[in-house]
C-alpha cells in the first residue's frame, strides 16, 4: 500500500507540473511536449485505478493520434505568426491569474465542505471482474447503458469529417493547383534560409497563383476576440 | 446499472421515429449529394430535406402522446420533447427555405449538398438534447449541434469576416463546452449518476425539508449555467455572437441564431429544471441576474448598431434574457419527489417554450427578409434598406411586421411572448424582473422602430440592384408572416400544449432503478 | 500466471532486453548478409569469421564518432527524441509472452515479463509514443529534409496504426481477450476443417488480417517500402539527417528492434506464438520455435527491402486510406458476423 501511495503521488506530481509546464512554455511544440507527458502520467493514474484499458485507449488517442496530429500542425506553423500570449497586457495577465486562483479555491472549498456524496454503486471491483475484467466492463455498460451517446458521438465524428472536408477543399477545382504550393510550407523559423523582404505584395501574388493573400508573418494582423462593441477591423472586402 | 444483469433489451423504435427521421434524412442527403447529378441537385436535395422535415413533424403527432422513456433512459419521449422538438423543426424547416435561394446563387462556390447535411446533422443534434435524460446524451448532442453550426458559420470560407467569425465561435464554443463538462462531472460526482431521474431523486433526498446550500452544489451549478450561457449567448458570454453573426452566411445567421440556442434551452430546462429541480432556490437568482445583464446590455448596445445583422445579434442576445427571465420564473418548493403540487413555477417554462416558437417566427422572419435584400445586391446596412418601402413595399412590410414583433406590439406573436414571459416572473413573486423586462422592450422599441422608419420615411439611394425570382425565400417570408399575425392570436392552444412539458418531471424510468447510488446525508 | 517475486521479473525482463539488444546487432548481420545473397554478392566477410563480429566494430565505430548538434537545433528535444524511439521499442517486447512457465533451479519462473489485460493494445499504444521520437527529432534539428521526412512520418504511421490496430480487432473477436498470454493459448486449440485437424492459428481463421497486418506493420516501422521518412533520394536520411554518432545509433537501434518486436508480435498473434510439437513439456523448445518464427518474418523485411521500389508519397496514403481500411474493415464486420453465427446469435 505505501508503495502505491508513493507511486500515486509521483504520477500525480509529474501529472500537474506538466500540465504547468504546458502552460508556461513559450514554444507551442514544448507545450505539446508536455501535453503529451501529461497525458501518459493520467494514463498511469488509470492504471493505478484498475482501469487498464482506459490507460492504454488514452495513450493510443490521445498521445498516438490526437497529439501526433496537433504536432504536425504546429510544425507547419512559423512561430512568427503566433500571437504573444505570454506578453499580453499586465492587466488581462493579473485578471486571469486571479479568475484562475479562485477557480482553485472555489474547487478546493467545495470538496472540503462537501457533506453529500454518492455511495459507492454496484459496480463494484468484485464485479468487474466478474464479468471479466475492465475491458468487458466498459463493454458491457458502453453498448447497453449508453449506446444512444455511443451513436450520437459517431455522428459527431461524422459532421467533424464533413466539415473538415468543406472547408478545406478549394471552392473551385481549377484553384487547386494554384493553392497547393501553399498548404506545405516550411515555415520552421530555424531551419528556413533568412527570409527576403518582400515589397510589393502585387508582385508575388501574381507569383503564387495568389489574389489577395499575404506572404506569411508580412503585416498579418491577427484575429483574436475583442470587445465586440468594437468594429472589427474590416478584413475583406463587404459581403455579397 | 448492475454489471451483471444487463438490460439487455432494444430500444423501442416507436418512440423515436421523429428523431430516427431526421437522422435518415442526414444519410440520404449524404447518398443523394453523392448520386444525383450536379445540376439537378439543388431542386432534389431541397426538395428531400423539406420533405425529411415535414415527415418528422408529422411524426412527432404520433410521439406526442407516448410519454415514455426507452435507450435505458437516455431517451425520453415526454411533452417537453415534443414541444422542444416542433419548435426545432419548424425553425429548421424554415431554415431550409431561406437558404434555397442563397446556395442556388452561391451553388458555384460552396457545396450544395453538404449544406444540407450539416443542416440536418444540427438539427438532430438539437433533436437529442430536447429528448435527452442523461448527461452525456445532452453533451455529446449539444456538441453535434454546434460542430455542425461552427462549419456552416464558415462555409463561404474565402471570406474573411465569416472565418472571423467561425473562428470565434469555434474557439469560445469548445471552451464553454469544457466548462460545461466540468459541470456536469460535479453534478455527476453530486449525485452518483448521469440519469437526470436519479439526479433529481438523490438530490432531492439531499435537500429534504432544509434551508440547504453547499459550496459544490453552487460550484457545479455555476459551471453549468457559465457553460450553457455561452449556447445560448447570455451576457457576459456572449462575445462571440455579434462577429459570428455577421460573418456567417445571413441563412446560416438565421438558422445559428434560433436552433443552436434552442439546444441551449432544451439543455439547460432539461438539466436545471429536470435535473436539479429541487435546487431551484439556487440557481434561479443566478439565472435571474443574468437575465436582467443580458436584456438591457443586449438592447443598449443594439441602439448604436448600423449593421442590421449586428443588430439583430444584440437583439437576438436580449430576446435570450427575456426567455431567461422564463426559466428564472420557475421554482419548486423545498419538498422531495416528484409531486407536481410542489411546484409553484410551472408556468415559467411554459412561457420560455412559447416564447422560443415565437422567436423562430420572430428572428427567422427577419433575417429572412435580410435574405431577400441581399439576393438583390444590397447591403444589410441601414442605409441599404432606407427606402425600401418604395421600392419594394411587400418585402418592407414585412421586415415591418417582424420588427414590431420583436418589439413586442399587440397582436404579433411577440407580444403574447412577451406577455407570458411576464405573468410567470409576476406569478413567481418577482415584480422586479417583470418590470425589468418592460423596460428592456421600452429601450428595444427605438433601434426596431428605426428599422422601420428609416424603410418609410427616407428616400432610397441604392440604384444597383438587379431582379432575382426567389420563390421559396417569398414563400418562406409570407408564411412567416402569418405565422407572426396568427399564432399570436390563438396562442391558448399552444401554451396549452407547453404546459405539457410537465410531464417530463413524471415521465417514471422503468429499467434503470439500481444504478441510483444511495446519497448519504451525514 | 503464478505471483513471483518482483526481482525476478526484473531479471527476465533484464535479460530480455539484452537478448533483444543483441538480436538487433545479430539483425544487421543477417540483413546485410540476406540482401547481399540476393543480390548476389557476399556481404560483410572481413571482420571475423564469415564476418561475425561485423556488428560489433560498426557498434564500436558509432560510439566513437563525432556527435555533432546544430546550432539551430532545440537542444533538449534534440537529446530526448531518439531515447523515446528507443525506450518505447523496448518497452513493448514487456508483453510478448515466450512461454509459459519454466522450471528453474527450484522455482517456477514466468517467461515474459508481465502479462497485461490489455497485452495488445499496450503494443500498439506503445509503439504510438515511439513516433514521437521521429517527429520530435525531425523538428529540433531545423533542417527542411528532416523536417518532411518528420511529417511524412506523423501521417503515415498515424494512418497504418489505425490500420494496424484494426487488424488485429477480428483476432481479438476471436479470442475474447486482448492479453497477448491468452491470445497464445487459445490458438492452441484444435481447429478441424473437415477431416484435417490443426492448430487453431489465426493465420489460418484470419488470413485477411495477417495479409493487411503485415502490410501495416512494413509501414508502421518505416522499413522498405514504406521507408519515405528517410527516403534517400528526396531526403538525404529524412528525419535523421543530422543525427550523427550515439544519438543516431539509438535511432538505428529503435527500427531495428521495433522490427524485431514486431516480428515477435506477428508470431505471437498469427503463429501460435511459442507453441509447436512438444513446447507444452519443454519451455525451451517454445522458445526455438519462436524464434524461428520470428526469423520468418524479418526475413520477409529483408526481402521487401531487396525486392520493392519505394512508394511514392500520395500512394502510401492511397493505399492506407483507399485499399487496406475499407478491407480491415471489411474483415471486421464478417468475423463479427461468423463469431455471432458461431454463437447461435445471429438471427
Amino acid at each position: 500500500m505505501p508503495w502505491e501511495t508513493l507511486i500515486f503521488f509521483l504520477v500525480g506530481a509529474l501529472a500537474i507540473l506538466s500540465a504547468l509546464g504546458m502552460v508556461a512554455m513559450n514554444n507551442p511544440v514544448h507545450s505539446a511536449i508536455f501535453l503529451v507527458i501529461c497525458f501518459v502520467q493520467i494514463a498511469g493514474i488509470f492504471v493505478m485505478l484498475g482501469a487498464e484499458y482506459l490507460a492504454v485507449i488514452q495513450i493510443i488517442v490521445y498521445t498516438g493520434a490526437v497529439m501526433v496530429l496537433l504536432l504536425f500542425v504546429l510544425m507547419l506553423v512559423d512561430m512568427d505568426d503566433l500571437p504573444e500570449f505570454h506578453t499580453a497586457e499586465p492587466l488581462t495577465r493579473v485578471i486571469g491569474t486571479l479568475l484562475g486562483v479562485m477557480l482553485l479555491i472555489e474547487v478546493a472549498i467545495a470538496i472540503g465542505t462537501r457533506t453529500i456524496s454518492g455511495a459507492p454503486g454496484t459496480d463494484t471491483p468484485e464485479a468487474v471482474a466478474l464479468v471479466g475484467g475492465n475491458t468487458q466492463a466498459i463493454g458491457r455498460v458502453l453498448y447497453t447503458k449508453y449506446l444512444l451517446p455511443f451513436e450520437i458521438i459517431s455522428m459527431v465524428l461524422t459532421v467533424g469529417v464533413l466539415g473538415a472536408i468543406v472547408l478545406a477543399l478549394p471552392e473551385r477545382l481549377g484553384l487547386e493547383a494554384g493553392r497547393r504550393r501553399d498548404t506545405i510550407s516550411l515555415g520552421h523559423p530555424r531551419g528556413t534560409d533568412t527570409v527576403l523582404p518582400i515589397e510589393s505584395g502585387a508582385e508575388t501574388a501574381n507569383l503564387s497563383g495568389r489574389s489577395n493573400a499575404q506572404p506569411a508573418g508580412v503585416g498579418r494582423t491577427l484575429i483574436m476576440a475583442t470587445d465586440p462593441d468594437d468594429q472589427p477591423v474590416k478584413v475583406g472586402g463587404r459581403r455579397s | 446499472m448492475d454489471l451483471l444483469n444487463l438490460d439487455l433489451s432494444g430500444p423501442q423504435w416507436g418512440l423515436v421515429w421523429p428523431q430516427l427521421i431526421v437522422f435518415l434524412l442526414a444519410v440520404v442527403l449524404v447518398f443523394a449529394d453523392a448520386f444525383i447529378p450536379k445540376h439537378r441537385s439543388f431542386e432534389m436535395l431541397t426538395g428531400i430535406s423539406i420533405v425529411g422535415y415535414l415527415l418528422a413533424l408529422g411524426a412527432l403527432y404520433w410521439q406526442h402522446d407516448k410519454h415514455a422513456a426507452t435507450f435505458q433512459g437516455s431517451f425520453r419521449a415526454d411533452g417537453l420533447t415534443v414541444f422542444l422538438s416542433l419548435i426545432i423543426l419548424v425553425a429548421a424547416i424554415f431554415s431550409v427555405l431561406t437558404s434555397a435561394n442563397y446556395l442556388k446563387d452561391y451553388g458555384e462556390r460552396v457545396p450544395i449538398g453538404e449544406y444540407y447535411i450539416l443542416l440536418a446533422f444540427s438539427v438532430l443534434g438539437a433533436l437529442l438534447v430536447s429528448s435527452a435524460g442523461d448527461l452525456i446524451t445532452i453533451f455529446v448532442g449539444i456538441e453535434l449541434t454546434a460542430l455542425a453550426t461552427y462549419v456552416l458559420t464558415g462555409y463561404t470560407k474565402r471570406n474573411a469576416q465569416a472565418v472571423e467569425g467561425a473562428l470565434k465561435y469555434f474557439l469560445l464554443g469548445i471552451f464553454a463546452s469544457a466548462i460545461l463538462l466540468y459541470g456536469m462531472a460535479w453534478a455527476y460526482g453530486l449525485s452518483g449518476s448521469t440519469g437526470l431521474d436519479n439526479i433529481r431523486a438523490n438530490v432531492g433526498a439531499a435537500v429534504e425539508g432544509q434551508e440547504w446550500f453547499e459550496a459544490s452544489v453552487l460550484l457545479a451549478l455555476l459551471l453549468l449555467i457559465v457553460g450553457l450561457g455561452f449556447k445560448i449567448a447570455a451576457v457576459p458570454f456572449h462575445m462571440w455572437t455579434p462577429d459570428a453573426y455577421e460573418g456567417a452566411p445571413t441563412p446560416v445567421t438565421a438558422y445559428m441564431s434560433v436552433i443552436p440556442k434552442a439546444a441551449g434551452f432544451a439543455a439547460m430546462i432539461r438539466l436545471l429544471v429536470q435535473g436539479l429541480g429541487p435546487l431551484s432556490e439556487d440557481w434561479r437568482w443566478l439565472i435571474a441576474v443574468l437575465a436582467v445583464l443580458t436584456m438591457m446590455l443586449g438592447n443598449i448596445v443594439a441602439l448604436s448598431q448600423r449593421n442590421l445583422k449586428r443588430m439583430l445579434a444584440y437583439s437576438s442576445i436580449a430576446h435570450t434574457g427575456y426567455m431567461m427571465v422564463g426559466l428564472a420564473a420557475y421554482r419548486e418548493g423545498t419538498g422531495f419527489g416528484n409531486d407536481l403540487e410542489n411546484i409553484i413555477g410551472t408556468r415559467g417554462v411554459s412561457a420560455l417554450l412559447y416564447y422560443m416558437l415565437a422567436y423562430v417566427f420572430m428572428n427567422i422572419g427577419a433575417f429572412a427578409v435580410l435574405t431577400w435584400i441581399q439576393a438583390r445586391g444590397r447591403g444589410v446596412t441601414l442605409d441599404d434598406v432606407s427606402g425600401l418601402a418604395s421600392t419594394d413595399p411587400l418585402p418592407a412590410a414585412a421586415m415591418a411586421v417582424f420588427m414590431v414583433s420583436l418589439m413586442g406590439i399587440p397582436p404579433l406573436i411577440g407580444f403574447y411572448a412577451k406577455y407570458y414571459v411576464i405573468l410567470a416572473a409576476m406569478e413567481a413573486d418577482m415584480l422586479w424582473l417583470a418590470i425589468a423586462v418592460v423596460l428592456a422592450s421600452g429601450i428595444s422599441a427605438y433601434f426596431y422602430l428605426r428599422v422601420v422608419a428609416v424603410m418609410y420615411f427616407s428616400s432610397s439611394d441604392v440604384t444597383n440592384t438587379r431582379s432575382v425570382r426567389t420563390p421559396l425565400l417569398n414563400a418562406s417570408i409570407i408564411l412567416l408572416v402569418i405565422g407572426n399575425l396568427v399564432l399570436g392570436l390563438f396562442s391558448a392552444g399552444i401554451v396549452d400544449l407547453s404546459e405539457d412539458w410537465t410531464n417530463a418531471l413524471t415521465v417514471a424510468q422503468t429499467t434503470d432503478g439500481a444504478d441510483a447510488a444511495q446519497v448519504t446525508n451525514p | 500466471m503464478n505471483d513471483q517475486p518482483i526481482w525476478l521479473t526484473f531479471l527476465v525482463a533484464f535479460i530480455i532486453m539484452n537478448v533483444l539488444l543483441i538480436g538487433m546487432a545479430y539483425m544487421t548481420y543477417f540483413e546485410r548478409k540476406v540482401l547481399a545473397a540476393m543480390q548476389d554478392r557476399m556481404g560483410p566477410t572481413r571482420t571475423g569469421p564469415a564476418g561475425l563480429l561485423q556488428p560489433i566494430a560498426d557498434g564500436i565505430k558509432l560510439l566513437s564518432k563525432e556527435d555533432l548538434i546544430p546550432r539551430a537545433a532545440d537542444k533538449w528535444v534534440f537529446f530526448f527524441a531518439p531515447l523515446v524511439v528507443f525506450v518505447s521499442a523496448i518497452v513493448t517486447a514487456a508483453v510478448i509472452p515466450f512461454g509459459q512457465t519454466a522450471h528453474l533451479f527450484g522455482r517456477d519462473v514466468n517467461l515474459y515479463a508481465t502479462d497485461l489485460n490489455v497485452g495488445a493494445l499496450f503494443v500498439m499504444a506503445v509503439s504510438g509514443i515511439g513516433v514521437y521520437g521521429i517527429i520530435l527529432g525531425a523538428w529540433a534539428s531545423a533542417n527542411r529534409f528532416s523536417l518532411l521526412g518528420g511529417l511524412r512520418a506523423a501521417a503515415q504511421v498515424v494512418s497504418y496504426e489505425l490500420i494496424l490496430g484494426l487488424s488485429l480487432a477480428g483476432i481479438f473477436l476471436l479470442a475474447g481477450s486482448l492479453s497477448l498470454r491468452e491470445i497464445v493459448l487459445e490458438q492452441q486449440q484444435n481447429l478441424s476443417i473437415g477431416p484435417l485437424e490443426i492448430k487453431n492459428w489465426y493465420i489460418f481463421s484470419q488470413p485477411l488480417a495477417f495479409v493487411i497486418f503485415l502490410i501495416a506493420a512494413v509501414a508502421e516501422t518505416n522499413r522498405a517500402p514504406f521507408d519515405l521518412p528517410e527516403a534517400e533520394t528526396e531526403l538525404i536520411s529524412g528525419f535523421h539527417t543530422e543525427y550523427s554518432a550515439f544519438r543516431f545509433s539509438f535511432y538505428f537501434l529503435g527500427e531495428y528492434i521495433a522490427m524485431i518486436v514486431i516480428s515477435l508480435f506477428a508470431s505471437t498473434l498469427f503463429l501460435g506464438g511459442p507453441s509447436g510439437p512438444g513446447s507444452e513439456s519443454h519451455w525451451w523448445l517454445g522458445i526455438i520455435y519462436l524464434f524461428f518464427k520470428t526469423i520468418i518474418f524479418l526475413f520477409f523485411y529483408v526481402w521487401l527491402r531487396a525486392t520493392l521500389p519505394r512508394f511514392r508519397y500520395d500512394q502510401l496514403m492511397g493505399i492506407a486510406w483507399k485499399v487496406l481500411f475499407p478491407l480491415v474493415l471489411l474483415n471486421l464486420v464478417v468475423t463479427a458476423a461468423i463469431r455471432l453465427a458461431s454463437d447461435g446469435k445471429l438471427f
